[in-house]
């Protein structure tokens, strides 16, 4: 038997065998796939028996003939990547049983295909046999364009690369600002946090350290964030270990990793209930195989990244000002920022009603109004893995206080902000149910929590009728929200004895 | 060697299949529709530790035996609302396929638990619907009891239930009650047959 033979053989089998797997599946869990698949059920057994007719045919003549047809190999390549673009484009979320079933539809077509070729008159039309080369081709840089991608995010972190598959320490540092990355005119440290370098152990005074994502990273120059608000009015040092795009399990990998070892004397951790209720719990249940990545879509780059960039393109469009960065906040690219004139360079500073936007209106309801909908609807999908994450950070940290910040989402504080959401939403909301949820649970656990919302609430509205403690559509604090957060956290840290 | 030889004269094409691979496919196929899980194997798939087996287990076993797979009521509205699985719609039609059979249970989940979501309270109070004149005594039990308030959604319930709701509601009124409670069952009472009349004027004006 020759090589070519052989090989069409082996992937024969493979073919048969994912067809027959797929039909046992389909017979042996037929009582709840009849009701999950409905329709489909009925027309994936036929399927499945005329795949194994065809392999049982393609076998005989295979071991007959002995005629080499290239062809054959090169319509697995092309159904192999259509059969995966499909997977991708129709059956979300991945799951170990669609895929069974999806290989069986797959190895069927292939074989199909095959005897649809075995039957054409051979040589094929030159035309027929230039264009399935070049559909070969483009089959085949599909592929290579997945590997190259996942090989580059490897080589070069970059948050469009990101992908919710990563694991934690991964994704702090795709998102980490690299040491000395100047914001608002300040360098960041030598661990690539926007604060200045800790004193290390042993040290005079007491440090507390503030775990947190974007909210607490900042976009104020650094005098004005919450940490060095809080700082000041308590008089001791607050570490800035903030990565953006953090979630709750990164928050305890940046505990162990980097709070841990500065020995601190209390550990505070920013909860921004806009996305930390909301994070993927990958440890309930999702798949984070090999396989299972190609699969899924949140896991497979070429699905992933067209679409990053079509959306970033949209906004970029709808965007006011093509100077700036997309969702760059204004004033952080400065490079140099005299303190004496920063409330000339930045007169939003002092005025919230001056701020520029960051975001077009369209895109910014819609990101509110999605937040809304995951996490005031009932209970958000990711307080299990919330309430998991921090109770492990309790138990590392053993006899050193822990205290959770809730950093409110700016639709719960501004009221026109929150009639829009209503109004995109068009279901009825719960606007403090996150709070409520999240403080239900630290209270089982013996957390102390620190609730901003009430807090934020009893400020005064400016002359407009809002607060104006988020930058103009932005989600995340200004100036006057830095402020008002500081000296609130500074408060409870010194009223529950942590910075005594 | 003689078969062989015989095989290689015959065109690559010619595939008919002789009674020996017509006895093996027919046996294939009776293996095949003899291999379903068992009850006690989904029964015992209930507590996997992934979502969407447990779903799987819970849905095939209100689909099996609808009136003794207790079990699975958790398991369904735990999935009725995890986005991530998207068996919602699946297991929210299970839900109420057992309604009937488990109205108490529904019930006592909607008493119960004050931190739902929409599709959760929507799953239940579809299935309590469903189940009818089953859901009814539950219902009324629930608000003796002040396990529920007599709400407007529990009067809409009531309502939606129908003919069904009417006697147990009059001896539900007529019993010794908050007056809130009797004025809640007098006006579900009114409802319905207000709802009566419109059906019949319906009817009537066709």
């Amino acid at each position: 038997m020759n090589k070519g033979r052989a090989v069409f053989l082996v992937v024969l089998a493979a073919a048969a065998f994912a067809a027959g797997w797929a039909l046992f599946q389909l017979v042996h869990q037929r009582a709840a796939l009849r009701v999950i698949l409905g329709l489909r059920w009925w027309w994936l057994g036929p399927w499945m028996c005329v795949s194994l007719a065809c392999a049982a045919r393609l076998s005989i003549t295979a071991l007959r003939s002995d005629r080499e047809r290239p062809s054959r190999l090169c319509a697995l390549a092309v159904v192999g990547v259509f059969s995966w673009l499909g997977f991708l484009l129709l059956v979300h979320p991945y799951q170990k049983l669609w895929l069974e079933l999806a290989l069986g539809v797959a190895g069927g077509a292939w074989m199909l295909v095959v005897l649809i070729l075995d039957a054409l008159a051979h040589p094929l039309p030159k035309f027929v046999s230039r264009s399935g080369m070049a559909l070969f081709g483009l089959c085949l840089a599909v592929p290579c364009l997945e590997l190259g991608l996942r090989a580059w995010a490897l080589a070069s972190p970059r948050p469009w690369l990101a992908r919710v598959s990563d694991a934690p320490s991964s994704v702090i540092e795709r998102f980490r600002l690299a040491p000395g990355t100047v914001r608002f005119g300040f360098p960041c440290n030598s661990r690539g946090f926007y604060d200045e370098e800790c004193s290390p152990p042993p040290r005079p005074n007491r440090l507390i350290a503030a775990i947190g994502d974007s909210f607490l990273l900042g976009s104020v120059p650094h005098a004005f964030n919450l940490t060095s608000v809080c700082e000041a009015s308590l008089g001791l040092e607050v570490a800035n270990i903030s990565v953006a795009g953090a979630g709750p399990s990164e928050y305890l990998r940046l505990l162990v990793d980097e709070a841990s070892p500065l020995e601190p004397s209390a550990v505070v951790v920013g909860v921004f209930v806009g996305n930390d209720l909301n994070c993927a719990d990958l440890e309930a249940g999702r798949s984070r195989s090999w396989l299972g990545s190609w699969f899924a879509r949140e896991s497979s780059l070429t699905w992933i990244v067209p679409r990053r960039l079509l959306r970033r393109a949209a906004e970029r469009r709808r965007q006011i000002d093509p100077e700036r960065r997309l969702g760059e906040v204004p004033g952080e690219a400065l490079r140099q920022m005299d303190p004496l004139a920063l409330h000339k360079q930045m007169p939003w500073l002092d005025d919230p009603l001056l701020e520029p936007e960051s975001m077009s209106r369209e895109a910014f309801l819609e990101l509110e109004a999605r937040r809304a909908l995951e996490i005031c609807r009932g209970l958000p999908p990711g307080l299990a893995l919330l309430e998991r994450e921090l109770g492990r950070m309790r138990e590392m940290l053993g006899s050193t206080p822990l205290v959770v910040v809730l950093w409110p989402d700016e639709f719960q504080v501004e009221d026109d902000l929150w009639k829009a959401v209503l109004e995109r939403a068009a279901i009825p909301l719960d606007r403090d149910l996150p709070q409520r949820l999240v403080r239900e649970r630290l209270e089982r656990t013996g957390i102390p929590a620190l609730d901003l919302l009430p807090i934020l609430r009893a400020i005064a509205p400016l002359a407009d009728g809002n607060r104006h403690l988020y930058h103009l559509r932005d989600t995340h604090f200004n100036a006057r929200g830095n402020l008002a957060a500081g000296r609130a956290l500074a408060r409870y840290l010194e009223e529950q004895g942590y910075a005594r | 060697m003689t078969r062989n030889v015989r095989l290689c004269t015959r065109s690559p094409y010619d595939v008919r299949m002789g009674s020996v691979e017509r006895k093996l496919a027919g046996l294939a196929i009776l293996a095949m529709v003899g291999c379903a899980k068992p009850e006690s194997a989904w029964r015992a798939e209930l507590s996997a530790s992934d979502p969407f087996v447990r779903t799987l287990a819970a849905v095939a076993l209100a689909e099996l035996n609808p009136g003794s797979a207790q079990d699975a009521l958790p398991v369904l509205l735990e999935a009725v609302d995890r986005t991530e699985l998207r068996l919602g719609p699946s297991a929210m039609g299970q839900l109420t396929r057992m309604a009937p059979a488990h109205a108490p249970w529904l019930v006592s989940q909607l008493a119960s638990q004050p931190f739902m979501t929409i599709e959760r309270r929507a799953a239940l109070r579809r299935a309590v619907v469903f189940a009818g004149e089953h859901g009814v005594a539950p219902l009324l039990a629930a608000l003796r009891d002040g396990l529920l308030a007599p709400s407007e959604d529990i009067a809409a319930m009531l309502v939606e239930i129908g003919p069904a709701a009417r006697a147990p509601l009059r001896a539900f009124g007529s019993g010794q009650l908050q007056p809130n409670l009797s004025a809640f069952a007098e006006l579900v009472l009114a409802r319905l047959g207000s709802g009566q009349a419109q059906q019949s004027a319906a009817g009537d004006s066709r």
